[in-house]
Formats: C-alpha cells, sequence, structure tokens
C-alpha cells in the first residue's frame, strides 16, 4: 500500500498491520499497547520465565553445546511469540517445545554432517579434548561434595540419553524432565500418543539396561 | 522459578493444571529411574550459574521485543542464500554425472541417490540461514515499504 494511500485513508500504520495480520491468525504479536495486549505480553513472559532453564537443560543434552542450546532457545522463544502469541495459552508449552525439538534435532543432523564433511578433508570436525575451561567446575555453587556427586551423576545420564535415538531422547526429556502429559509430548513431537508411549517406554529400557543397577 | 518437587499449589506456567499434571506423572511412571533422573536434571537446573540466567532473561527479553525476528540485514543476503542453493544444485548434477558413465540402471539409481544425499548435506554446511524468509517474501516486502513509510516525512512511527 502506498504512503498516499494510507494518509488518504486516514489509517495508521498500527491499522495496517492489524490489517495484514488478521488474515494470517496469529502471524506476529500486535504491539498495540493496549491492555489486552499488554496482559498478553506478560503472560508470554511469566510462561518463557518459566519453561526457559528447563528448556535450556534439555537443548543442551540434546546438542552438547550450553552456547548452541542458548541460541536454539533463544529461537523458539522468538518463534512462539512471533507466530503463536495468539494462540491459547495451553498451547504454548507444546508448541514452545515442539519448535524448540525441531530446532534440537536439526542441529543434531547438521553436527552429523559437519563432522561427515569435515573428515572427507582429513579432520574429525571436533578435537575431541575437552576443554579444560568449560570441565572447570563452577565455583559459585554449592557444597564441592555435593556438587561433584550432583555434576558426575549428570554427566552419566547426559552421555546414557545423547545414545538414545532422537525421538527416544525427546520422549523422556518431554515427559520426565518437562513434565509434560502424553497428549501434550505427542503435540509436542508430532506425533500419536502411542508413539509417544512406545519411545518413552523403549527410552526407559534402554536406560535402565545402560546405567546399571545402581538406576533401578 | 518454583521448583516442581515443592508440590502443590499453582504453578506460574501451568496453573491450576499443575497439581494434575504433577500427579498424573507421578502416578504413571513412580520408576527409581525416572525419580532419580528426574531429581538430577532438576538439580542442574537450579545450578545454572548466573551469567547464563542472564543470558536467559536478555534472550527472553528480545524474544517478547521482537527485535529477533528474521530480518533482511541487507538485499545482498537472500540473493547470497538462492545463490548458494544453486551452486548446491550444480555440484549435486557435477557429481551425479562424474559417476553416470556405463553403469547398469539399478547402480545409476544409487548414484542418483547418493548424490542428492551428498547435495543435502553440503546444503546443510553451508547452510547459515534458513530459507523460512524466502516463503514469506511477500510480508518481507510490506515490511519494507512499511518502513520507508514511517521514515518518510509525515510518515507514522506506530509499528512496534
Amino acid at each position: 500500500m502506498s504512503r498516499d494511500a494510507a494518509g488518504e485513508a486516514g489509517v495508521g500504520a498500527v491499522a495496517l498491520k492489524r490489517r495484514w495480520d488478521s488474515p494470517r491468525d496469529g502471524q506476529w504479536l500486535c504491539r498495540e499497547r493496549g491492555a489486552g495486549a499488554l496482559e498478553q505480553e506478560q503472560q508470554l513472559n511469566a510462561f518463557l520465565a518459566g519453561v526457559e532453564r528447563r528448556a535450556l537443560r534439555i537443548a543442551e543434552i540434546g546438542t552438547g553445546d550450553r552456547d548452541e542450546a542458548m541460541d536454539l532457545v533463544q529461537d523458539a522463544m522468538i518463534r512462539l511469540v512471533r507466530n503463536y502469541a495468539r494462540r491459547p495459552e495451553s498451547e504454548w508449552a507444546p508448541l514452545f517445545f515442539r519448535i524448540l525439538t525441531n530446532r534440537v534435532r536439526d542441529s543434531q543432523r547438521r553436527r552429523t554432517v559437519r563432522n561427515r564433511v569435515m573428515s572427507w578433508f582429513g579432520g574429525d570436525g571436533e578435537d575431541g579434548r575437552p576443554d579444560p575451561v568449560a570441565e572447570a567446575p563452577d565455583p559459585d555453587t554449592g557444597a564441592p561434595d555435593e556438587q561433584l556427586e550432583m555434576r558426575e551423576t549428570m554427566a552419566v545420564l547426559e552421555t546414557a540419553i545423547r545414545a538414545l535415538p532422537a525421538r527416544q531422547q525427546e520422549a523422556f526429556m518431554l515427559r520426565n524432565f518437562e513434565g509434560l502429559d502424553v497428549a501434550a509430548t505427542a503435540a509436542a513431537m508430532g506425533c500419536s500418543e502411542g508413539s509417544v508411549k512406545t519411545h518413552y517406554s523403549r527410552a526407559v529400557h534402554a536406560l535402565r539396561a545402560r546405567l546399571g543397577e545402581s538406576w533401578q | 522459578m518454583k521448583n516442581r518437587r515443592d508440590g502443590g499449589g499453582s504453578d506460574p506456567i501451568y496453573g491450576d493444571r499443575y497439581d494434575d499434571r504433577y500427579h498424573d506423572r507421578y502416578e504413571g511412571s513412580g520408576g527409581a529411574l525416572e525419580e532419580r533422573s528426574r531429581r538430577a536434571f532438576d538439580d542442574s537446573v537450579e545450578a545454572l550459574d548466573a551469567a547464563t540466567l542472564s543470558r536467559l532473561n536478555r534472550a527472553r527479553r528480545t524474544a517478547l521485543a521482537g527485535d529477533g525476528g528474521p530480518r533482511l540485514a541487507s538485499g545482498w543476503q537472500p540473493i547470497a542464500t538462492m545463490a548458494g542453493a544453486a551452486a548446491v544444485a550444480v555440484l549435486a548434477v557435477g557429481l551425479w554425472l562424474g559417476q553416470m558413465p556405463e553403469e547398469p540402471v539399478a547402480e545409476r539409481e544409487t548414484v542418483v541417490a547418493v548424490a542428492a544425499e551428498e547435495a543435502e548435506d553440503l546444503e546443510i554446511v553451508l547452510q547459515d540461514e534458513n530459507l523460512d524468509m524466502l516463503a514469506e517474501l511477500e510480508f518481507y516486502d510490506w515490511v519494507d515499504s512499511e518502513e520507508a513509510f514511517r521514515s518518510a516525512p509525515g510518515g507514522s512511527g506506530n509499528i512496534g
């Protein structure tokens, strides 16, 4: 729409934006600072603040890299706000985790391909050596013994989870870590509830076999 | 954030559904492995350092401000993306033609499949930006026209 046409019609940019959005339900968070929009933004803020830490850890377990996980979580937040802000609040959690798990899966695939391509050129994609800075304990948190035990426990668990097929990882983390029920997990994974139960059951059995008696 | 192991009450995320979800989950599983892994995970969440929490906070505010959506950084970015995709396609054809001679039909089909897979792999490697924006060029064109309108003398600046 031309500037003149907008001026003549007396239609402001906000109205134009709303008109653009109207046939594309939920395309963009309405920027109008009315009471409804403000309330919606507060609800979104509360939702994202509530899930962001667990989402980061789930993405980190999936990717093995915190920085990458942070990028994926931010991307999922942006897409949720941009595309689904107007959907009912009850749908936000499965939508958010669907975006996130898709991103994690893309990342895993990209990493696999990148390593394969690097191997063509004689490298292994990653040097395989642990980063001593990344591996160093965080000096700010808790009693050393307790922290060490917690880190070791989580490291063992993360290694076992990463060895699972991607769909089993997703089912286990969404159900067990995020606490989504079967229906919400199915929505987040884009599959049937029966598939969720199958993936979850197989994940638990595989983890039991891998982690041994101390985890039974 | 409320620790899920604190039990009852409403949750800032899930509201009144929190109790049901919590109850259902424990009723449905209850295995030692699930319980121990959940505890380890929750502990690791609680142990996130201040710098990470600050980054999460910034990420959330960026998302809510709408500053992180896809942008056309310059007019060259979509052109570069399409040029990259075209280069991948040319490379795929090259790989395919290079492996074509005097092979039986079944082997040719295998070669085509492998070449396509390799091209897809290369595309992933080369791809820095996803192609979602190409599907919404009309919208970006509209955004550009709105920005031009806003920056012009007398234009409205009401769009966030």
